[in-house]
């Protein structure tokens, strides 16, 4: 009777920490851009016509660039290859070229052709007025509700958050016994025309001029040398200009044969790595430790981050970055590169210390690339490093083909892939060079960085930081969690002993859907051309403030 | 019964933890600015249709491809308003300008979603452009200060000023 009442009381309190938890969650103050001036987009869904001629359902792709547009329908498979195209280079066109595969498709397509005017799509799509009469009516919370406008009404259903930007995302137009439901699922909102803003033209295979320098491709190049120089000075700065990110960009963007799959894809070790969430959380702390520990990223940090007043809020600005690298389609992993690089750029200063292999007065920036490149070696070692201890070992041949893959991942930050370590051994040997040398240097601000990172800003992160601590403590190179100061001794070590086997365990007995990060169904969704459902989308929107990030 | 509490309640109280401090900022909605623009009576709404001409001009002016099918603008008489976007580190930057015989009359930040730089709404900032007009090669007749620490939002709403200024151009004179 008692264990009874004792869990009634203890399932009510579960409940109202539960409501109280809930009550604080942030209203988002999301302001949608404008979508008058989104230039290249795209956006899927299924639609549901009926007319004259009966009812017809298809999946469809709508695309502007370049001035015009693109309607392509897929009768069976959503993410197949069209069925039929309509296309015209003019966006205000109304007479669109037509391609189909079969008579079917034909037939649909000049259904849609002769009773829609498709030059006003673009606009509808967008719930826009197509014309400067149409009337617009919105529902109570702003949101556009219908639109009148030559002689169609729409009525607009459901709205969608895709980046900046909120669009339709349920819709029907009807004009005389003509009806047309759509229901959108995903859209792209830029970078479908070329992975730079700007136009730029790729030189081919030459050499990729830094700084002013042109690199060697000599094969026979120790490049561990040249990024952790023997005399312990630092390797001489190469900045990446606007010209070099985008040459690098071009080079990956040539190499991705399915804009869709995006960088990887289902089949790469980076998403099998990335995936569980456990090595990565587990190695967090390690990753940063070591980033820090370089003096520039300190000094970057404390000229130019908000990491100390909001730390969590630029931590999960990086991981949307990180993951839409990993995980988004092309155009969603161009975008991203290219906000990252407009970040970096921003980021320069002087040194205001004598720090290791860096002095007083000497220039630092962010898009520099032996900096660029020991973030990144941090990131991916760690990772792997993790994945091993939780998940299982990993062959020499996947190792190689993630550290391969990597590759692409650098070179999103504009860092020539000509600069950095050639296999997966010469990389290990970059790392453990970079561990020995004075290019890290741990200082008073390190260790302010340091402490700020593990001190919990809530009383319900004590002890996650406190097993982060532990976790960080415990992976950390010893010669760099020495210049840390961080114990490691017995009772850390007994603590990391069930720490580690507790998450182990964990990963063994949780499903794939709760120990994938959502990121990583919502990737999978997107290949098959669905939404995920509503638990990852609500996870979504609690870990990034977003409605989808790689969807 | 015991698994959903617990996972709910979790989830619930790490919420509010990793919700970041929001950082878009609305200063004007888009009627206010309007009234602001035209106080009597907001003129219909029109557009520009932006040909290859137009566009190539436009990317000149704007430092990259533009590939912007219409523009959108109010207009009474020969002053016109536009309601604009461009980037500027990382989120578009939502800016209103009022144009008429003398040139630029108001400049307005309407929306601005960085998490720094957002100086460039100030009036000391904004009334440099008053009086602006293009002089040769779509150059605003001008410099515009800097701000520290906002200088690709400062370079975004002078682009769109110099934009600006042109389009008003051509509507006039279409």
């Amino acid at each position: 009777m008692k264990i009874i009442i004792g869990k009634k009381v203890l399932c009510l309190m579960a409940l109202l920490g539960m409501l109280a938890g809930c009550s604080s969650t942030r209203v988002m103050d999301f302001e949608a851009a404008d979508a008058e001036h989104l230039e290249e987009w795209q956006i899927e869904g299924r639609l549901d016509w009926r007319g004259d001629q009966g009812r017809e359902r298809a999946w469809f792709r709508y695309t502007q660039v370049e001035g015009g547009y693109s309607l392509a329908l897929m009768l069976k498979d959503p993410v197949g290859e069209p069925d039929v195209v309509l296309s015209a280079a003019d966006l205000f066109d109304d007479a669109p070229d037509l391609r189909a595969r079969d008579h079917q498709a034909a037939a649909l397509a000049r259904q849609l052709r002769d009773s829609l005017p498709l030059q006003h799509f673009a606009f509808w799509l967008r719930g826009l007025p197509a014309t400067p009469e149409a009337n617009m009516e919105y529902a109570r919370a702003g949101q556009l509700a219908r639109v009148t406008d030559d002689d169609w009404e729409i009525h607009y259903r459901d709205h969608m958050r895709v980046h900046d930007y909120r669009l339709p995302e349920r819709m029907r137009l009807t004009r005389n016994g003509t009806r047309l439901d759509l229901e959108m699922v995903r859209a792209e909102t830029g970078y479908l025309s070329g992975p730079c803003p700007r136009d730029f033209r790729p030189e081919g295979e030459r050499a990729v001029a830094v700084n002013g320098t042109t690199q060697r491709r000599d094969a026979g190049r120790d490049r561990v040398r040249e990024l952790v120089p023997e005399d312990g000075s630092a390797p001489m700065a190469r900045w990446v200009d606007r010209d070099a990110f985008c040459e690098q960009l071009y080079r990956v963007h040539g190499r991705i044969p399915d804009g869709r799959v995006g960088l990887f894809g289902p089949d790469s070790m980076m998403w099998k790595l990335q995936g569980p969430m456990a090595p990565g959380g587990f190695g967090a702390g390690r990753a940063l430790l070591l980033q820090n520990a370089h003096p520039w990223i300190t000094q970057g940090i404390d000229e130019h981050s908000v990491v100390r007043e909001d730390a969590l809020g630029r931590a999960r600005r990086t991981f949307q970055h990180v993951f839409t690298m990993t995980y988004g389609s092309m155009p969603q992993v161009m975008r991203s590169a290219n906000q990252v690089h407009a970040i970096h750029e921003a980021i320069e200063g002087e040194m205001d210390y004598d720090a290791g292999a860096f002095k007083r007065g000497t220039e630092y920036r962010a898009n520099e690339v032996n900096a660029m490149i020991w973030v990144h070696a941090t990131l991916w070692e760690t990772l792997a490093m993790m994945y091993e201890q939780l998940k299982g070992k990993l062959t020499d041949e996947q190792k190689e083909q993630f550290y391969q893959e990597t590759k692409l991942f650098a070179m999103l930050f504009g860092i020539p892939e000509d600069a950095l370590p050639q296999d997966w051994n010469e990389f290990i040997a970059y790392n453990e060079a970079m561990w020995a040398s004075p290019q890290l240097t741990v200082t008073d601000a390190t260790v302010q960085l340091r402490d700020d990172l593990f001190k919990p800003q809530s009383v319900l992160l004590i002890f996650p930081m406190w097993v982060q601590k532990i976790s960080t403590a415990a992976n950390l190179p010893p010669e760099v969690r020495d210049q840390y100061e961080m114990n490691y001794g017995a009772w850390q070590r007994m603590n990391y002993f069930w720490i580690r086997n507790s998450a182990r365990l964990a990963s063994w007995v949780l499903p794939a859907r709760v120990e994938h990060h959502p990121f990583h169904h919502e990737a999978h969704a997107r290949l098959e051309g669905k939404r995920v459902g509503p638990y990852q989308r609500w996870l979504i929107r609690t870990l990034m403030d977003q409605e989808r990030l790689v969807n | 019964m015991w698994k959903p509490v617990v996972v709910g309640w979790l989830l619930c109280m790490l919420a509010p933890m990793a919700s970041a401090h929001g950082t878009h900022i609305r200063y004007l909605t888009q009627d206010e600015f309007l009234v602001l623009a035209f106080p009597e009576q907001t003129p219909q709404l029109q557009f520009i249709m932006m040909n290859a001409v137009l566009r190539d001009e436009a990317a000149q002016i704007m430092e990259r491809r533009v590939s912007v099918a219409r523009q959108r603008y109010w207009r009474a008489g020969d002053r016109t308003a536009w309601i604009m976007e461009e980037i500027g580190k990382e989120y578009p930057i939502t800016m209103g300008f009022v144009v008429g015989p003398e040139g630029i009359e108001k400049v307005r930040i309407l929306v601005y979603r960085e998490p720094r730089g957002g100086e460039v709404h100030e009036r000391f900032f904004t009334r440099q452009f008053e009086g602006a007009v293009l002089a040769n090669g779509n150059r605003l007749d001008r410099p515009i200060d800097n701000i520290t620490g906002a200088t690709l939002s400062v370079d975004a709403v002078t682009r769109v000023a110099r934009l600006v200024l042109r389009l008003h151009a051509e509507a006039i004179s279409g």
